[in-house]
């Protein structure tokens, strides 16, 4: 099988990266100047941080990996951004700079187990639970299911760029730069994933119409 | 699916079944918690590594200007030695001479210079009063330092010149024309060094003026 996600990058390159250029989130600090007030020693800093970006980077590796070899890599990951701060400029987002180191470590997980492709089946919640959800909750359970299904079928340079598209903030530029690809190829990507989403969905719904 | 859906699809920003599911895991507990020990751990690190960094900035700031500053002065005067700073720069016959007379070298050459009979007539002839001449700056001083030395020369602590101490009759004379003035205390330290440069400069003749 042929590495989808073979290069590892270290740059940032592309538009608009710079930490000015990107919104002041409401309520709190920036993340670029959290970062920067951990990498001059204040933890508490990093503990919002944190709570910020653990959410989106979990599902990020869970929907690339088992759960186990997910959990292994989200902690790398941060693991090196607690451990590299001390060389963290703001010259790009840090959600940029994140995602960044989390590709890498995604692309090494990938060369030791020599393949891409998952089952995440075991992983997902079970549709028929004994504890008989609310149809809503059954409804979006059975989504969760097919749409998780879908996305670990996905190529995986489709599914990342998905997933950074869906769980994070970052610009297609951005997105780009993370991967080492340029702009078009991104969107190019997003627009083969999503059809094969959307192909996927409406195939998994077809039998069960046929069935009412 | 037509390119018309290709199109739309590419430019939606995001894909809404994906929100619709509400994917919401999370990482586990004991992960979070071994993240943020880390995170304490190394923050309190980089904390202590910081303070004392400054430290050392601050020290070696300190250094580098007492450095600059020891060589921009010179090794030349010690701090008990060194002149204080309302002391006249221009005192020309008091401390600046009796170095040079103990400094090896020059006072060597200073103890060995013979004695030239025209300085022997320049030590008879104390007519008219020079201590200006005797008391004047090297050449190349400043006009500023040359008045420094006339002022000096005219108090009661004046001393004779470098240039009248290089020469035994020069140095008499200006010891002479101390007396004239009436600064008799002054002519007899004058009197004094002259002895100890010249051990044997009054035992050849020279008469020492009274």
């Amino acid at each position: 099988m042929r590495h989808p996600i073979s290069q590892r990058h270290e740059t940032i390159g592309g538009e608009p990266t710079s930490a000015a250029a990107r919104p002041r989130r409401e309520g709190g600090r920036d993340d670029t100047e959290l970062m920067l007030r951990f990498k001059a020693g204040d933890a508490r800093s990093f503990h919002d941080l944190y709570a910020r970006h653990r959410g989106p980077l979990y599902r990020f590796f869970l929907r690339q990996a088992h759960r186990e070899a997910a959990d292994d890599l989200y902690q790398e990951t941060w693991l090196k951004v607690i451990r590299g701060a001390a060389s963290y400029s703001a010259s790009a987002p840090f959600a940029a700079y994140l995602y960044r180191i989390a590709h890498n470590v995604l692309v090494d997980h990938y060369r030791r187990t020599a393949h891409c492709a998952f089952d995440d089946a075991d992983d997902l919640p079970d549709v028929a639970d004994p504890d008989d959800p609310p149809e809503a909750e059954l409804d979006r359970a059975t989504l969760k299911r097919r749409l998780s299904a879908a996305i670990a079928a996905l190529p995986p340079p489709q599914r990342e760029a998905f997933l950074l598209r869906e769980e994070t903030e970052l610009t297609l530029d951005e997105i780009a730069a993370v991967v080492g690809t340029n702009r078009e190829t991104i969107k190019s990507r997003l627009r083969y994933a999503v059809l094969k989403l959307r192909r996927a969905l409406a195939d998994a719904d077809e039998p069960m119409e046929k069935r009412a | 699916m037509n390119g018309d859906n290709a199109r739309h699809a590419a430019h939606d920003d995001r894909f809404p079944p994906y929100a619709e599911a509400g994917f919401d895991e999370a990482p586990p507990p004991d992960i979070d918690r071994a993240i943020l020990a880390e995170a304490d751990r190394v923050a309190a690190q980089r904390a202590r590594w910081l303070r004392p960094a400054h430290l050392a900035w601050a020290a070696a700031v300190a250094l580098s200007i007492a450095i600059v500053l020891e060589v921009g002065v010179g090794p030349g005067v010690a701090p008990d030695r060194a002149p204080a700073i309302s002391e006249p720069v221009t005192d020309l016959g008091g401390p600046v001479p009796r170095r040079a007379e103990r400094s090896s070298a020059h006072s060597d050459q200073l103890r060995v210079a013979p004695v030239r009979p025209e300085a022997r007539d320049a030590a008879d002839d104390l007519g008219a009063p020079r201590l200006e001449r005797f008391a004047a700056p090297p050449p190349g001083a400043t006009a500023p330092a040359a008045d420094g030395a006339r002022a000096a020369a005219s108090t009661p602590d004046a001393r004779c010149g470098e240039e009248a101490r290089g020469d035994v009759a020069a140095w008499l004379t200006c010891i002479a024309e101390l007396r004239e003035a009436g600064e008799d205390a002054a002519a007899d330290a004058e009197l004094e060094a002259l002895r100890l440069a010249y051990p044997s400069a009054l035992e050849n003749g020279n008469r020492a003026p009274r």
